[in-house]
């Protein structure tokens, strides 16, 4: 990974947006959709010129726990506006895209809304941003070893979901998927 | 396809994010460059009439780390902490109920506490109840309780200053001058700021993850006043009791602890830039509620040394 400049001048600030702006849409998209995408990574790049001699090196999990704290803001302003508790959990913000598994992302969605929001949230930052469990850490603000805990149970609490039979209501969301050996 | 991070990836709604375009990255920087009013965030720690005090400490954060008085006080704080150090009668059958009160600092409403239960010995396994207490104003539902316990007892792991097991901390050396020694030949290595930074980091963990006696309280305390740099930062009011913030100045220091100079004992600790904070009490009781060990999950884990994790050794889960 090549070098950042000194964080002082407009160079620094290219340099951190072209190695990982790419990655902070990708992580917006996958919270609050495309529409809003580039509002967060915008308010994303803004915060890191603003606490310019504050952002690490490497970088990238630092700006990703800059865009967690954006998502939650943009979703309880979301929430204001429609007076809908449950548009903080991200249900109104339809995040589907055209490439994405229909049937296996019903199916993830439901595994993960039977989890604590942050171990669900542990759980797509490992998949999607593949980060490690020190990564995920300073995304969340927790402790190393809490992350790497929460992970484990997540993944155990996951697997034993989805090694369930089918309860009647989510093998309506995932018809395909009924059957399928475990 | 049945686990979930194969399942996730296969539904990624991002998997073919486009870079930017030109105009959309200059858009962006020049958005980013236009100065504007940095926006105005609602802090909270529950701690009562200090919270004001709290908001101080944040907003000096390690700016305010250095200077001779700030060492000298320092160094006032910690012999006062060294000779009030005290523990209650405990037998080795009992455990130390440590609630770990945690404010992560997102607009008051990711709150939550720890709970674990320490076994005197170390022999027993230690058992943790986690539990969401974000007031109930918060947006969204409140995490569900988890328990979780070790398949191990502390004393049936390795030694390590991240997970101290009273072993561990029994077998520590109560003269100063030797301690210091032993600190700082385990903090080789472990910070990249230094010994010095490396010596700090250790004693915090193990005042904050153990239960060090009240001799090794006092010994930490006399070793911690030789350590170049380190300064008292703020001093507050939390519950009535007067308590000293202490920092060093480290790239590596994430956390700086809090310390009760009259029971000689850690209150907690904050963030140097996060406004992560985590208040302790501590008290001896006979055993683990019956609730706790029924609901406890037994999670595969034990502690360990693996290439990157913390150097002073952590959780190294299977599954």
């Amino acid at each position: 990974m090549r070098a950042l400049p000194p964080p002082q001048d407009q160079e620094w600030l290219e340099a951190l947006f072209d190695l990982n702006a790419t990655k902070v849409r990708a992580y917006a998209i996958r919270r609050v959709g495309h529409d809003s995408a580039d509002d967060i990574v915008s308010e994303v790049f803004a915060t890191a010129w603003r606490r310019r001699h504050d952002v690490p090196e490497p970088a990238l999990a630092w700006l990703l726990r800059t865009a967690h704290h954006a998502v939650a803001h943009e979703r309880r302003s979301l929430a204001r506006r429609l007076g809908v508790r449950d548009a903080v959990a991200g249900t109104l913000t339809d995040t589907s895209s055209p490439g994405a598994d229909a049937s296996g992302r019903a199916l993830a969605e439901s595994v993960l809304a039977q989890l604590a929001p942050t171990d669900a949230e542990i759980l797509r930052l490992t998949a999607w941003e593949q980060l490690t469990p020190a990564e995920i850490a300073v995304v969340l603000d927790l402790s190393d070893s809490a992350a790497r805990t929460r992970l484990m149970r997540a993944r155990q609490r996951a697997k034993r979901l989805l090694d369930e039979p089918p309860a009647p209501s989510r093998a309506a969301a995932v018809p395909q998927l009924q059957g399928e050996p475990s | 396809m049945n686990d979930i991070d194969t399942l996730l990836r296969a539904a990624d709604p991002a998997a073919d994010t486009p870079d930017f375009t030109d105009a959309e990255r200059q858009a962006i920087l020049t958005a980013a460059l236009t100065p504007q009013q940095a926006p105005r965030r609602r802090l909270g720690w529950r701690i009562g009439a200090v919270a004001a005090a709290t908001l101080t400490a944040i907003g000096l954060g390690i700016g305010n780390l250095g200077g001779s008085s700030a060492e000298a006080r320092a160094d006032e704080v910690l012999t006062e902490a060294a000779i009030n150090a005290v523990d209650p009668p405990s037998r080795p059958d009992q455990y130390w109920e440590v609630t770990a009160a945690r404010d992560y600092g997102t607009d008051g409403c990711a709150m939550s506490d720890e709970i674990y239960y320490l076994s005197v010995s170390g022999d027993q396994p230690t058992w943790y109840l986690s539990r969401d207490t974000s007031p109930a104003a918060c947006p969204g539902e409140p995490e569900a309780s988890y328990t979780w316990t070790l398949p191990k007892s502390p004393n049936e792991m390795v030694d390590s200053w991240r997970w101290p097991s009273p072993a561990f901390l029994a077998s520590l050396p109560r003269d100063v001058d030797q301690l210091r020694e032993r600190l700082y030949q385990d903090a080789e290595g472990g910070a990249v700021s230094g010994r010095d930074v490396g010596v700090f980091l250790l004693v915090g963990y193990a005042l904050t993850y153990g239960a060090p006696t009240a001799d090794l309280r006092a010994a930490f305390f006399e070793v911690l006043k030789t350590v170049p740099g380190i300064t008292v930062t703020d001093e507050m009011e939390v519950d009535g009791r007067t308590v000293a913030v202490f920092g060093i100045r480290g790239e590596d220091v994430t956390e700086m602890i809090v310390i009760d100079p009259e029971a000689g004992d850690l209150v907690g600790f904050q963030g140097v830039e996060s406004q992560r904070k985590v208040t302790y009490t501590r008290e001896l009781v006979d055993s683990v509620p019956e609730e706790v060990r029924a609901a406890a999950s037994v999670l595969n884990c034990e502690v360990g040394f693996a290439e990157g994790i913390d150097p002073a050794g952590d959780l190294v889960c299977d599954g």
